[in-house]
């Protein structure tokens, strides 16, 4: 039997996962889920090398066709994201030990990758949903695979991503209505009129995915019901990959917008609001893996800005720093699980001065965090510098400020962590730690090492990775060239370092007023008079998307029954019984089994009878 | 030898006391069911004729000497007689057990008065002048009387009378009538009324014929329980024994009531839209209430009783539309209504001799006990409320047909919601008296005995198998007696 | 065997075998068993073998005469073929379930009797081309039902089982009027004769109400949350997933195959089917009965079929149909879960449930397949039967009919996950383990059905579609 290349990174994930079942030692597992992972990136690696290939096989009709295309953009999405899954199932050989469930984990990690796979090749909009939606259960059981509480959180996250992947729905749907075609590569429209709505729809179900605001409340939740591997992997890493990706397809290939079009105005917006309050949120965040969660958010936010501001500066940046943020995320949700593993906690009042037990995990996750918080020469400052340029090109200063401040709070949230974590002094309610074993380091090593690289040598995975995705766009690839020999030494690299320099002092000043204490760092800035009230509304889920959606759906449906549906069935029940139980008791009433009543009837009826039958014969004629 | 059909039964009954003397169970039985079984065996004897469309008049004669009477069988009449008999033959099975109750005294008494009403219906039915059926019908109605009051208690001799008191004025009106019709054509022989009535074009005359129309349809109509002439059926079922509503709902209704009346109407004065609008309203009416009146009934058989005059209503309406579809629909749903009806009373003649009651809420989860009365009750009820695959279903369609085709929309609808409410009331019946959870009360009561099973079994069967095979039914004896009416005036 | 000669046994087989299931009883338990299952399976299979007959793309007419007006007609075509298939199946599965479920109770001859004839009177009402037998064994089917629902014999079951014959009955004696409406305009009731008449607005509406209240549908739906009461799960099945399809079966048969829909009716059906959706799935977001959650949710389904149908466009018939199927395969899955549950717990209200994932994990398993596939989540079957359902309507031009859909699909999502959170989820109230292999057997075989039917979508999906284009051919 001949099968298409192109349909191993769908096929042999599953045979990994259907063989796993059946394995029974624990470490046979572990062993059997790297190597599958790692065949898996080999053939990712492969396609890479291809770059060019499809397969079209006839499916559902109707133009609904198992469609796959390969081309340079998704051969290095799906690259990367079979080397963070690599990763990922390495660290988790020892991460995930203690689990009873190791043989479901793993079912599920193979089921989500292959998944991914799909839709990262899918060409077909309906192909392409069938996977992305299957994400969905595969990230439910993950989440499921938690605390006894993390049910809760695993609905959550199925409801959000179930509202985006069910807007997404509808948005195709009505592309396809609108071009007449399903196959992504051959759709090509102007974002207007009904275009501009399933843009947004096909939008909304993209950014969900990556976990914007406001379907971002479940990745902070997750944080601290579902293991961590889970979030490294998921919300860090593959989400953002895919979200992007499709942003990207549909902002890129599908849909035309020109700078400033409603369209870009909008994505702007989302991508601004996304980063300042996410990081709001994030800067006063006591638990380790909560407050990265919450960055995972926000980070999201400057990749739509990127891509939303229509020039192309910002869209390769966006994209860039989409690559980047997976790597320094997955790193550094990898070091708190290191931290975990070691300590038995993340909360950072009981952490302190682990740097000198764990060295490796603390400079891995100094490189990371540097790296996120856009410290030259991390990967981060680069990607984050050409978003800050792309929106300050389209002339809304306004969004250029809000990334500016999310600049500020970034940093400041991950000095406040590695302070409280990893450096100051040594806590006393942890036991003593030890750095853990090298399938954990060696992740976090090789995702430092990226942040570093892809920091000095920028060009190598523009040019790799990034550039493919803008092919059929030359006026892009003209401008590119401006990018890599950004100057350090522009007003707006140097605005940004000025953010930096603020967040320090921010930091200083915190510390100064918790006597010392790191994670009382962001105390000030949370106790500002009106921006506290905001916070206490935060903290009681009052702009929970999620909850405040459960509560109106619950009294929405509470109206319907009440009005619609109870009345009907009263209807059946009462008044139609009721009613006819007034008519037989009149006439029985009536029937009292008197003759004399009897016999007048009759008469009467007679009577009657002949005065009709005259008339009618007279009328007759 | 058509005079067979009334000679016989009245024959036997006059025997019986008599014979009764020397065995007081077994032979009144066999000669009873003898009898209602032959008779059902001879009406076969003329079912090819009639459905050729032929009529027999044949004389009767006493010894050679002919004494002027008249006996007129063709197809409608033949129709009847079949549907007589063969619901008495039912009937009479069921009375083999059923009237060995400690409160019927002599079973050949009984089985002598059930004769009676048999020969006089048959009587009805053949006779070709209104003066045999005036007598005949007061044969049949005499014999019902006692038969209403047979068990002798008080609210049976009550019943029994208002029965009696109502009958009576009725008939006076349909003798006024007759008399009225004989001043006025000197006549009373069917087809020289109709011809005298069709060479005669006077306004005078239409009045005096609305005139005896309306006293007619009061006292056929009074016969047959049409509302407002209703009100005696439920008083004199209620208490008789079941055997008597069987055959009086079954039957007699439509043999002394409804027979004559469309007889008298399509074959003799001929049909005027007056009339047929009269009919239609009265029948719609009947329907209605009928319907609405059983619904709140906990005795079972007044229940039944409101139900039989809801379906009579149906063929009422049926025969009032006037179109070859509307007679068929009628006359199946005659017939069928005579043996769904039946059972229906016969199986609360079941319940009544297995639990000493009707009352339905005293009744209970009787299905666990006696799974043949309440199978063969539900056949019976859905048939009534017109549910496929059943028979009565067929003749209610057929009716519905006819009423839309007839443009009576709103009839057609009121007819469709009637059989709905049809349809709650008899699972209101299902619900207290077989479904539902065993009544502590009746833990000990048996199936009903041998002969009553069989008699409804028997009946059911006919439900069942004529709603599989309605369409050789219709071809055999509904259509031949349809043609009858549709013929028109006799000459 | 010829293909006439299939049809009408698959027809007959259940409907007279049946009526030996009582004589089978007689002899043993066992036999009666043995003789259910035995119909019940040849049923499953005889369908099957016209399979080719439907690809063929041709029809075939059988017509027995029997009296001017009502001859005994067939039409065997891909659809009635697709509906045949997928019902007797899940009746067949149905049965099986009942041999453990049923195993202690009272009456069981007359269960085994009613479901057997029940999915003989399916076989009837699908294959059937002429309407006055189309309503026959419609109505024989709403006998079943109403003995089937009142199966226990508690006053409470009774009165519901009259509800729901009183309703349906209702509803279907309107349609019959409806009916007889055409034949005076047409003077036959033979449909095969009537392809592409238009008809009135009245007719319309007269048979309409028959299906909505067939397939409970607002507002004539209550029926059948009220039938899900029944202690019963197996006869709530036999609604939830085979008797609702009935009126939607009646819909593509009548409505789409055969008559043009006037304007105003293909305005108005799109609105009806999506507030019966979402009336439906907001009752379901509010009850906290186990099995009326599921029946609303039927209810709620039952409207994607309905808009699917309403298109008249290649993409919502095939969605509609594949629905029937998808929606079978996991609603019944649902119920016989649930039923399992019940059968092992005796409560049914969630809020006396939970933590059984413990103890019956292959139960919680199975639920949550089956509810991701109702919900229409990948790669599940009910997502593709959902996507080409809401893709029709947008096709269609209903861009808000479309929205509320997916709306209700969210709703779907909350309900269902509320209900397998409260029973499945959080502290184990009630410790009991699964028993009963029959159950498990069949619920299992229904959640890998349901998974196997998405991702080998494209073979129902080729049947749906040459039955699609069979009843568009009409269609102007």
């Amino acid at each position: 039997m001949n099968i298409d290349i192109l349909l191993f990174p769908i096929l042999l994930p599953l045979i990994f996962a259907v063989m796993g079942l059946f394995l029974k030692s624990k470490k046979l597992i572990n062993y059997w889920a790297v190597l599958g992972s790692a065949a898996v990136l080999y053939c990712a690696y492969v396609l890479f090398g291809i770059k060019q290939a499809s397969l079209v096989l006839p499916w559902l009709g109707h133009g609904i066709d198992f469609d796959l295309k390969l081309y340079g953009f998704n051969a290095a999405i799906l690259l990367w994201v079979n080397i963070f899954t690599f990763l990922v199932v390495l660290y988790s050989t020892i991460k995930m030990e203690t689990s009873t469930r190791i043989k479901e984990y793993y079912l599920y990690v193979f089921l989500t990758v292959m998944f991914a796979n799909g839709s990262v090749l899918a060409d077909n909009f309906v192909l392409f949903l069938f996977f992305w939606g299957g994400l969905l259960i595969t990230l439910y059981m993950l989440i499921m695979l938690g605390n006894l509480n993390s049910y809760k959180t695993a609905l959550k996250s199925l409801i959000l991503l179930g509202l985006c992947d069910f807007c997404l729905l509808l948005g195709v749907v009505l592309l396809w209505k609108i071009s007449g075609s399903l196959k992504i590569s051959a759709i090509s429209l102007e974002a207007q009129g009904l275009a501009m709505i399933s843009f947004l729809l096909i939008m909304i179900g993209a950014i969900g995915k990556a976990g914007a605001m406001p379907f971002h409340n479940w990745i902070p939740d997750a944080a601290i019901d579902a293991p961590v591997t889970v979030m490294a992997f998921l919300p860090a890493s593959l989400e953002k990959l895919l979200g992007i990706y499709l942003l990207t397809r549909i902002s890129l290939d599908v849909f035309h917008f020109q700078m400033n079009s409603p369209v870009s105005i909008v994505l702007m917006t989302v991508g601004a609001i996304t980063i300042v309050f996410a990081v709001m949120m994030a800067l006063i965040q006591k638990d380790f893996k909560r407050l990265l969660s919450y960055h995972a958010v926000s980070q999201v936010g400057y990749m739509i800005l990127g891509i939303g501001t229509g020039t192309p500066l910002g869209i390769v940046g966006g994209i860039f720093h989409m690559l980047n943020h997976a790597i320094y995320k997955t790193g550094l949700f990898l070091s708190s699980g290191s931290v975990e593993l070691a300590a038995g906690t993340t909360e950072m009042k009981k952490l302190g001065g682990l740097m000198k037990s764990m060295p490796v995990t603390g400079l891995c996750f100094s490189v990371c965090a540097l790296s996120i918080s856009g410290v030259w020469p991390f990967n981060g400052f680069v990607s984050k510098e050409m978003i800050f340029h792309g929106s300050y090109e389209t002339g809304y200063l306004i969004f250029t400020i809000a990334a500016w401040v999310g600049a500020i709070f970034t940093f400041a949230s991950f000095l406040k962590a590695g302070h409280s974590i990893f450096f100051g002094a040594k806590s006393t309610e942890i036991p003593e730690v030890k750095e853990n074993s090298w399938p954990v380091l060696v992740p976090m090593i090789i995702l430092s090492a990226f942040c570093i690289l892809f920091g000095v040598y920028s060009i190598l995975p523009l040019k790799l990775f990034i550039l493919p995705a803008l092919s059929g766009h030359p006026e892009v690839l003209a401008e590119l060239t401006f990018t890599h020999n950004l100057s350090l030494l522009n007003p707006i690299a140097l605005i940004s370092m000025g953010c930096l320099v603020i967040a320090f002092g921010l930091h200083y000043l915190g510390v100064k007023k918790g006597q010392g204490k790191a994670y009382l760092a962001s105390e000030p800035v949370h106790n500002l008079p009106i921006i506290k009230t905001i916070y206490n509304l935060a903290e009681n889920r009052v702009f929970d998307f999620y909850e405040q959606g459960v509560k109106l759906i619950k009294l929405l449906s509470k109206v319907i029954y009440y009005t619609v549906d109870r009345p009907i069935d009263f209807v059946y029940e009462r008044v139609v019984t009721v009613t006819g139980r007034i008519v037989i008791f009149i006439l029985r009433v009536l029937h009292n089994g008197r003759f004399a009543n009897y016999l007048s009837w009759s008469l009467a009826g007679l009577m009657a009878l002949g005065y009709v039958m005259g008339t009618l014969i007279k009328k007759a004629g | 030898m058509v005079i067979l059909f009334i000679i016989l039964p009245l024959i036997i009954a006059g025997l019986l006391p008599l014979l009764g003397k020397v065995s007081k169970k077994v032979l009144p039985d066999f000669l009873a069911n003898a009898v209602f079984a032959l008779l059902l065996g001879y009406s076969f004897n003329f079912a090819w004729n009639a459905s050729a469309g032929k009529t027999i008049l044949s004389q009767v004669n006493l010894a050679g000497i002919p004494l002027g009477i008249t006996l007129r069988l063709d197809a409608l009449s033949l129709l009847m007689l079949f549907t007589i008999a063969l619901v008495s033959l039912g009937v009479g099975i069921f009375s083999v057990n059923y009237i060995n109750q400690e409160k019927y005294s002599s079973k050949p008494i009984y089985y002598s008065l059930l004769l009676l009403t048999v020969a006089g219906m048959n009587g009805i039915v053949l006779s070709n002048d209104l003066f045999g059926i005036y007598v005949f019908l007061e044969i049949a109605a005499i014999a019902s009387y006692a038969l209403a009051a047979y068990g002798l208690g008080k609210e049976e001799l009550e019943g029994s009378f208002k029965y009696l008191m109502l009958s009576v004025v009725a008939t006076s009106f349909i003798l006024l009538g007759i008399s009225m019709i004989f001043a006025l054509t000197g006549t009373v022989e069917l087809n020289g009324i109709a011809s005298v009535l069709a060479y005669s074009k006077a306004i005078k005359i239409k009045y005096l014929i609305g005139i005896c129309s309306a006293l007619f349809i009061m006292g056929f109509g009074l016969k047959s329980a049409i509302v407002p002439f209703h009100s005696w059926m439920p008083d004199a079922y209620s208490k008789a024994p079941a055997t008597l509503p069987a055959m009086s709902s079954g039957i007699m209704v439509k043999a002394a009531g409804l027979y004559v009346l469309i007889r008298l109407f399509y074959n003799v004065f001929g049909i005027t839209p007056a009339v047929q609008t009269v009919l239609m309203y009265l029948g719609v009416i009947s329907i209605v209430v009928g319907a609405l009146l059983a619904l709140g009934q906990n005795n079972l058989q007044r229940l039944l009783a409101y139900s039989s005059i809801s379906q009579i209503g149906y063929m009422v309406v049926g025969f009032a539309i006037g179109t070859p579809l509307g007679f068929i629909g009628a006359l199946f749903h005659m017939f069928n209504h005579g043996i769904f009806k039946s059972l229906l009373f016969l199986n609360s003649g079941s319940i009544e001799n297995a639990t000493g009651t009707r009352e339905l809420d005293e009744l209970g989860g009787l299905a666990k006990k006696m799974p043949v009365t309440a199978g063969t009750n539900i056949v019976a009820s859905l048939a009534t409320a017109g549910v496929p695959p059943l028979n009565g279903f067929w003749s209610k369609l057929i009716i519905i047909i006819a009423l839309v085709q007839a443009k009576f929309y709103i009839f057609a609808l009121i007819g469709i919601l009637a059989s709905v409410v049809t349809l709650w009331y008899f699972l209101i019946i299902q619900r207290r008296a077989f479904f539902g959870k065993l009544n502590e009360t009746w833990k000990d009561v048996k199936e009903a005995p041998f002969w009553m099973s069989l008699s409804s079994i028997m009946l059911a069967l006919i439900c069942i198998i004529l709603g599989i095979a309605f369409p050789w039914f219709i071809r055999l004896w509904i259509e031949p007696a349809a043609n009858v009416l549709v013929a028109g005036i006799i000459r | 065997m010829s293909i006439s000669k299939i049809t009408l046994l698959t027809i007959f087989i259940p409907i007279i075998g049946s009526l030996f299931i009582p004589l089978a009883g007689l002899i043993s338990k066992r036999t009666r068993s043995v003789w259910a299952v035995l119909l019940a399976g040849t049923t499953a299979l005889l369908p099957i073998l016209l399979i080719p007959q439907a690809f063929s793309g041709t029809e075939l007419i059988i017509r027995k005469a029997l009296f001017p007006g009502f001859d005994f007609i067939l039409v065997i075509d891909a659809l009635s073929i697709f509906m045949s298939v997928v019902s007797s199946f899940i009746g067949l599965l149905i049965v099986i379930y009942s041999l453990g479920y049923i195993k202690d109770d009272a009456n069981q001859n007359e269960y085994y009797l009613m479901v057997v004839m029940f999915i003989g009177s399916m076989m009837g009402i699908v294959y059937s081309a002429n309407l006055v037998f189309l309503y026959l064994f419609w109505e024989i089917s709403a006998i079943c039902c109403w003995r089937l629902i009142g199966f226990y014999r508690g006053k409470q079951q009774v009165i519901k089982a009259d509800k729901a014959f009183l309703v349906t009955f209702f509803g279907a004696a309107l349609m019959l009027l409806g009916f007889i409406a055409i034949y005076n305009q047409t003077g036959t009731f033979d449909l095969t004769q009537m392809r592409g008449l238009a008809v009135s607005s009245t007719a319309v509406l007269l048979i309409l109400l028959g299906m909505l209240s067939k397939s409970a549908t607002v507002p004539l739906h209550t029926w059948l949350p009220d039938a899900g009461v029944a202690p019963t799960p197996v006869t709530a099945i036999l609604h939830a997933a085979v008797l609702v399809k009935i009126g939607v079966y009646a819909f593509a048969r009548i409505f789409c195959y055969t008559f043009q829909l006037p304007d105003f009716w293909l305005q108005t059906l799109p609105i009806l089917a999506v507030v019966s959706s979402l009336v439906a799935a907001a009752a379901a977001t509010v009850e906290h009965d186990m099995k009326r959650i599921l029946a609303y949710s039927t209810v709620s389904q039952i409207g994607y079929i309905f808009l699917g149908f309403s298109m008249l466009n290649p993409l919502g018939v095939t969605g509609g149909l594949l629905f029937i199927l998808m929606h079978g395969l996991s609603k019944a899955g649902l119920f016989l879960c649930a039923g399992v549950v019940e059968h092992n717990t005796h409560k049914r209200d969630i809020r006396e449930l939970g933590g059984l994932i413990i103890t019956m994990p292959i139960t919680a398993i199975t639920f949550l397949v089956c509810a991701l596939s109702v919900i229409g989540i990948p790669p599940l079957g009910g997502f593709f039967s959902k996507f080409m359902v809401i893709a029709g309507t947008v096709h269609g031009g209903h861009y808000v009919a479309a929205s509320l859909a997916l709306f209700t699909a969210l709703l779907t999502a909350f309900y269902l996950f509320r209900l397998f959170n409260a029973v499945f989820l959080g502290e184990l109230k009630v410790s009991i383990v699964e028993k009963t292999p029959a159950m498990l057997f069949v619920i299992i075989t229904l959640a890998v059905l349901s998974l196997l039917a998405g991702i080998f979508v494209s073979y129902p999906a080729r049947f749906a579609d040459v039955a699609a284009l069979e009843i568009l051919r009409y269609v102007k």
